[in-house]
Parts: C-alpha cells; structure tokens; sequence
C-alpha cells in the first residue's frame, strides 16, 4: 500500500486499539444456538468481537455532510423513540409510522432492546459517556428501524439477513460471525434459497446508502417508498422467495 | 510500514481532506507583521493552513482516558470561563487563579479572543455544530490557560514561543508558519537569544503532556507549581533570559 501522510498515521497510531475476545465470543454463540431468543447473547458477541469498528465508522460519520451536528448534537436516539407524543407525530405512509405497526406486531419495544443489550455487556462500557459508545448506542436504537427499511422479517432468517446487512453496514465481525453461523446451519428444504437471501443482504447493504449516516429524526418523516428509493434500498426478492412458513426452519 | 489492520485503513478512507490555501495564509500573515496585535490574522492563517489538524487531534482526545467524557460533554470552555461566579471560586495560588490575574494584568478577557476569531474566520465555519469545530475552539478558548502554565508573556517573544509549543501540541501548520517567522525576523542585540528562546519552546511542547486532552475544569482548581509538574512542564529558562525590555523589540 501506498505510504501515509504523516497525519494519518498519527490517526492511526491514537485509534483505541480493542481487541477482539474469541472465547467469551464462542461462549455467547453457543448459548445463542441453544436459545435463539436470547438476544443478550448476540450484544455478547458483537462486544466481544467488534474491535475497532465503531471508532471507525465515528470517524466516517464525521466526514458526511449531516454526520459532523449529528455527532455534535448526540442525541440519544432511543430517548426519542419511546417519547409518545413525538411518535404520534409520524405522518401516514412514512418510515415512521411502519416502524410503530412493527413494533406493535411483533409486541416489541424500544426498552425491550436496551434491556437486552444491558444483559450482554457490561453498563460501565454500555452506558459510557463517550462518542464511540453513543454511536454504538445508536446502531442499537435504530435496528428496527432497518427491518422496516430493509424489509426483513423478525424470524429466523430475517434477522439473519439484517445481521449480513448491517454488517457491510457497520464492519462488526461479531455480526459477520452470527450471519456466517446462520449460513452454514441451514439446512431443510429451503436451505438453498436461504443462503442465497443471505448473500442478497449482503450485496444489498454494498448497493444501498451508508445508513448509519442518516439522520434518523428527519427519516423517520419520509414516506417509506420514497425513503428505500433514496438509499437505493432494493427489493429482497431472494428474502421474499423464501416460503414465509419455512423461514423460521431454515436456520433454526 | 507494515501493511495496517483492515480497521484502520478504513479510518484513512473517510478523512474529510481539507487542503490548505497558502495564498489566504500568506496575504494575513503579512498583514500580521504589518500590525502585530491584529490577533485575527492569526486566526486567519491557522484556518488556512490547518488541514485535518483538528481531526486527527480529536480523534487523539477520544482515545485518552478522560477525552471520551470530555468530547462528549463537549462544553464550550469560553463559556465556562467568562462565568464570573466560576472564577471567583478558583483557590488561591491554583492556575485559575493565575489565569484569572494574566487577564486583569494584561487587560484580556476570554471574549476578546472570541471576537478576533470570529474576524479571521467566517462564522459558518467556526461556530459550527461539529465535534471538529468544537475541539478548534477549545484550543482557541486555552489560548491564555496555556500563556499561565507555560510561564511566556504577552510581548512578541512570548507569543512567539507559545506558538512555537502549540505546534507542538497540535500541529497545527498555521502555528508553524507564524513561529518559523518569528524566528527568521529576529533581530538585533538579543536575536540569538531570542532564538533559542523559540527553540527551547518547541522543545518543551515536545516533551510535556499532550495539553488538549487535560479537563480543565479540574486543572483551573490546581495549584500552578504542581500542575506544571505533572504536566512535565520545565521552567522557560530561554525565555527568561531575554531582558524583559528586550522582548517585543527583537522580533518587530
């Protein structure tokens, strides 16, 4: 590779080095296989495994046009989306409103992940007043609002894919590890067209906008069709071709 | 080099390249020698000649141990010291209370340097909603901490040394160009002296602690004689050595 300009390399040199722990990785894994549901699990993993990741893509937030106030303004985002008055401002048809009949479908909530993510890493780094833990915060806040936006399902093969999405989004190889598990263990009848909607989310991550980069307040307003057509968000057909009785089945 | 960790060639990609504009830079420091208490200029020329500066400093802040909370507090310190009732708290004997004195001595105030800035750099760039904008005031706000702690004055010599230290501190370009200056335009009985005065500057921002990182909301509180010390700040045994009558003489 070419040679650095000296200020780069001294960017490099400060960056916190985190290193990646293996074992307590491998341990969340096998505690996630035995319960799929145990999402605590999968906050082990990422923390165990995504190193530098997040430091990286605060930086990168900071180069986009709108990422310098966002990071400026820090706002805590799921201080937002669980403030009623606000939600009840999302007009109809947008990125907004969809998130809310998501929630209410699937009988979930914001706090529901925060509490998740609380029992898989350590409050003292979760909680941190600092731009890297805010910007994985955020990450946090926003995944179901990628499943609308992604248009993946909450079962098995759907969070699978958004794990692959999100990690060309991120570069967090905790979710490379848990999308890479969820390909190899396919299996059944669908198991070919599985791994092929996994691959889809992949490529579709690579086409589409850097999400983390949005400015989710104004997002959240969009109407949903148009905002997937401005993040070059396309259909997941290999998703979508997966029989929706099968999809569970397929990676559990 | 060695070939870098996929991580950090990432945090290369995204770096916002600010070029640097030598014929803004070259025009204000010519005014600067032609009026040498036109401080605006030297905002002017810092603005010109700071590249990623800024960015790769912060990035440097959010790796110490305290730089996380402080970046993302990210107070506003000209705030902080223009509040009359904060000042008056500091103990006798601490930096503040240096601090405070340097302004009443010199007929300084931290609004003053607010205004000059604001002259030398367009106000949309300067008053930006960015952590990068934020940190670049910082530093513009510890101007006259930094004045106290390092010991130089507010005659031509002193100021020359103290930017020859903040180059060190921040590698700022800007901060060079106006030293390596003052260094060449020395002049008459004690030009050697003045020199090395500048030299001995560089070298102490060489060698003490990496200043912008430091919470000076706890530093202003500390006794002088013991922050210099944990901050490795040896005496300005140079600087000092110039006759004080001397010191604006030899460098206008």
């Amino acid at each position: 590779m070419t040679e650095l300009s000296p200020a780069t390399s001294r960017l490099v040199r400060h960056s916190r080095r985190r290193g990646r722990d293996w074992k307590g990785a491998l341990s969340a894994v096998r505690k996630l296989i035995a319960d799929k549901e145990d999402t605590a699990q999968v906050y082990a993993i990422m923390h165990a495994l995504n190193g530098n990741a997040y430091e990286v893509d605060y930086v990168r937030l900071l180069a986009t046009p709108d990422g310098g106030r966002i990071a400026y303004e820090r706002v805590e985002l799921a201080d937002r989306l669980v403030d009623e008055a606000w939600r009840a401002t999302f007009p109809p048809g947008s990125v907004g409103e969809a998130y809310l009949a998501f929630l209410e479908t699937e009988h979930i909530s914001v706090q529901g992940l925060i509490d998740e993510s609380h029992k898989g890493i350590p409050p003292a780094e979760l909680d941190q007043e600092h731009p890297y833990v805010w910007f994985f915060r955020r990450f946090r806040d926003i995944h179901d609002i990628l499943h609308v936006l992604t248009g993946y399902g909450r079962d098995a093969l759907g969070e699978t894919c958004l794990l692959a999405f999100s990690y060309q989004e991120t570069h967090d190889l905790g979710r490379a590890v848990m999308a890479y598990g969820g390909y190899l263990r396919a299996h059944g009848p669908a198991k070919a067209q599985a791994r092929k909607a996994i691959n889809e989310a992949r490529r579709r991550a690579r086409h589409a906008a850097w999400l983390p980069g949005e400015d989710f307040e104004t997002l959240l307003f969009e109407p949903l069709d148009a905002a997937r057509a401005r993040l070059r968000l396309t259909p997941p057909l290999a998703y979508d071709a997966v029989p929706a009785e099968l999809r569970n089945l397929t990676t559990v | 080099m060695t070939a870098l960790a996929p991580a950090s060639t990432r945090t290369v990609e995204p770096r916002r390249h600010r070029t640097r504009d030598w014929g803004r830079a070259v025009r204000a420091f010519q005014r600067l020698m032609a009026d040498k208490e036109d401080t605006s200029q030297v905002f002017a020329i810092m603005h010109a000649l700071d590249g990623d500066a800024c960015k790769v400093d912060y990035v440097r802040l959010l790796a110490t141990p305290d730089g996380g909370r402080i970046a993302y507090q990210r107070l506003e310190l000209s705030e902080k010291l223009m509040d009359d009732a904060w000042r008056a708290s500091f103990p006798p004997g601490s930096v503040g209370a240096a601090y405070a004195n340097f302004l009443a001595t010199e007929h300084l105030s931290a609004a003053g340097m607010i205004d000059e800035s604001h002259k030398g750099i367009p106000p949309e760039e300067l008053d930006r909603f960015h952590p990068y904008a934020w940190f670049f005031r910082r530093v513009r706000d510890l101007h006259d901490v930094w004045h106290v702690l390092t010991g130089y004055g507010r005659d031509a010599l002193g100021e020359m040394c103290l930017v020859a230290f903040s180059f060190q501190e921040t590698h700022g370009l800007g901060w060079a160009l106006i030293a390596g200056g003052g260094f060449l335009r020395a002049h008459g009985p004690a030009a050697g002296k003045a020199r090395k005065a500048i030299l001995e500057a560089r070298r102490r921002g060489k060698r003490a602690a990496w200043l912008p990182g430091e919470d000076y909301e706890k530093l202003l509180f500390e006794p002088l004689e013991d922050a210099r010390r944990r901050l490795g700040l040896t005496p300005p045994v140079a600087y000092e050595a110039v006759p004080a009558d001397l010191r604006n003489l030899t460098i206008i």
